[in-house]
């Protein structure tokens, strides 16, 4: 390829992926109107600021060691190779700045500058889920913590392991999984279940209270909220799939492939897509009566199910796995509360954990025998690899870490906000202190009104 | 202080764009150190948070009566 050539095709790109993390940020404010809806009305700018503080804090862990574990871990380190090519990832490189050194590869992204953004977005869609399960009784700061864990850490190394083009996970394994059912769902499930059993339930639930659980304090933020995840979502199928124009030896030309370099198409992935929301709606509709929560959260629970394999999926395919995992995820749900006193606010484990693991077992069976990567050497899609990789993610790069951390956050007595304050309302000072504004701005109107009328009598 | 003084020369030799070239190891040290500093005083300034709302909440017999009035 000529030289103009490749830098149109690497500035298409460019613009791109530049435009996609702008629309991907829908999903975690989306997730944060979500999280409002559920959220009752005295912890609600607790809430707020608590999880806005997440995105800072990913941003620069991310920076630090977030990007470097990504490049770095990719072959194990020491299971299928070294450490890649994660030296230009390290936050001192000069390859993390601009450089005009930084020449794009236009036939392999990964090689680019350009997936630090959309991992960084990845990174903080992740922690802003799992955010979702605690709230109304975890410390700002343990959120703070527990998301720098999950989002520049674990989630990292299991995407680089089951994420990416030369993962040792598709290597030897098959491992298949294009739009992070796995990598990212079904993990973050399992972190959000790991901290939910040290930090407890809400205050009172250990009363009986079950139906109180899934109370929505405002059914408009959560639909606003909910909806906007969904274009979020949509907007994290195009960045999960990589642009660029490859002709085969065949002479077939293709311009669109997965995550391992595998050719798909955008407008099928997107009929899946579609058929994966509306199925999950449709069940989600008749297994809770039509409950809000569920319709919009069956939705969701439909599109997780079916991303592990929504790039080969006939789109009616995708359809009936949404309908049945949906019905699985809804039995989970109510299962794993009443069974363990889980009190999962925004239904996190349920949804994405159970959505993400079940969906890999289908996916397992259904596409049986593909190949899981343009690379011949590498072992084709099959039950036990996806079987393997859903264990992987839900309780070694999910619960493990999860747990663990909040144990020790537990131990040194971060975890979990006073009860006093729990019972009262974390918004306690901020209502008061709008209070005695909002009385103060009444008390310079009477006055300033005085003293027109006052005028105008003189 | 510019690792160049040239836009018109070979730009792969320019290479990084910012100021300091070298001293990219000190500046991650320092945002490191800020960064696990504000850990700590987000953990400082929410337990002192946490202990002015509960004063202000006062007894909790208090926050049943008035919830009791409201319901």
């Amino acid at each position: 390829m000529g030289i103009q050539y490749e830098g149109v095709v690497v500035l298409l790109r460019e613009i791109y992926y530049r435009d996609l993390v702008i629309l991907m940020l829908l999903t975690p404010i989306g997730l944060l109107f979500f999280k409002l809806g559920m959220t009752s009305k005295k912890h609600r700018i607790a809430t707020l600021t608590q999880n806005l503080m997440l995105m800072p804090v990913s941003i620069i862990s991310f920076f630090l060691f977030g990007w470097f574990f990504y490049k770095g871990f990719e072959f194990g380190p020491g299971i299928t190779g070294g450490w890649g090519e994660s030296g230009a990832a390290l936050p001192w490189s000069e390859f993390m700045a601009t450089n005009l050194n930084a020449t794009p590869d236009p036939d392999n992204l990964i090689n680019t500058s350009i997936p630090w953004h959309i991992f960084l977005l990845f990174s903080i869609i992740v922690v802003s889920i799992a955010a979702g399960s605690w709230i109304e009784r975890i410390r700002g700061s343990a959120l703070c913590i527990l998301s720098v864990i999950l989002g520049s850490v674990f989630w990292v190394i299991a995407a680089a392991w089951g994420w990416s083009e030369s993962g040792w996970l598709v290597e030897l394994v098959g491992y298949h999984d294009p739009f992070a059912g796995g990598v990212i769902h079904c993990l973050v499930g399992g972190f959000a279940l790991g901290v939910l059993l040290p930090l407890g339930p809400r205050l009172g639930k250990q009363r009986e209270i079950l139906d109180v659980r899934k109370t929505i304090h405002n059914p408009w933020m959560l639909t606003l909220g909910m909806l906007m995840i969904y274009a979020g979502f949509l907007s994290f199928y195009f960045a999960a799939q990589i642009p660029l124009i490859k002709t085969y030896d065949s002479g077939n030309v293709i311009i669109t492939t997965n995550i391992y370099g595998a050719p798909t198409t955008m407008y099928g992935t997107t009929f899946n897509y579609f058929l994966s929301l509306a199925g999950g709606m449709m069940m989600g509709f008749i297994l809770s009566r039509g409950n809000l929560f569920w319709i919009l959260g069956g939705g969701l629970a439909g599109l997780v199910s079916t991303s592990a394999g929504n790039d080969l999926y006939h789109p009616l395919q995708a359809f009936l796995i949404s309908v049945f995992v949906v019905w699985l995820v809804f039995r989970a749900h109510h299962w794993i509360e009443r069974r363990f006193r889980i009190d999962d606010i925004t239904g996190v484990v349920a949804i994405h954990g159970f959505g993400g693991f079940f969906g890999l077992i289908i996916s397992g069976f259904i596409l049986w025998g593909y190949p899981s990567s343009p690379n011949l050497e590498f072992a084709d899609i099959n039950p036990a690899g996806q079987a393997f990789g859903a264990m992987l993610t839900f309780w070694l790069f999910g619960f493990f870490p999860g747990y663990l951390g909040s144990q020790v956050l537990e131990f040194f007595d971060v975890l979990r906000i006073p009860e006093d304050l729990e019972i009262g309302g974390q918004d306690t000072l901020s209502i008061k202190k709008q209070k005695e504004d909002i009385a103060e701005f009444a008390g310079i109107e009477k006055a300033v009104l005085k003293e027109i009328i006052e005028e105008r009598n003189n | 202080m510019g690792p160049f003084d040239n836009w018109l020369e070979d730009l792969a030799e320019i290479g990084p764009l910012y100021p300091l070239v070298g001293s990219e190891g000190f500046w991650v040290a320092v945002v490191a150190f800020f960064w696990i500093w504000w850990h700590m005083a987000q953990i400082r300034i929410e337990s002192q948070q946490d202990r002015e709302q509960i004063e202000a909440i006062g007894e909790l017999g208090d926050l049943y009566e008035s919830l009791s009035k409201d319901s």
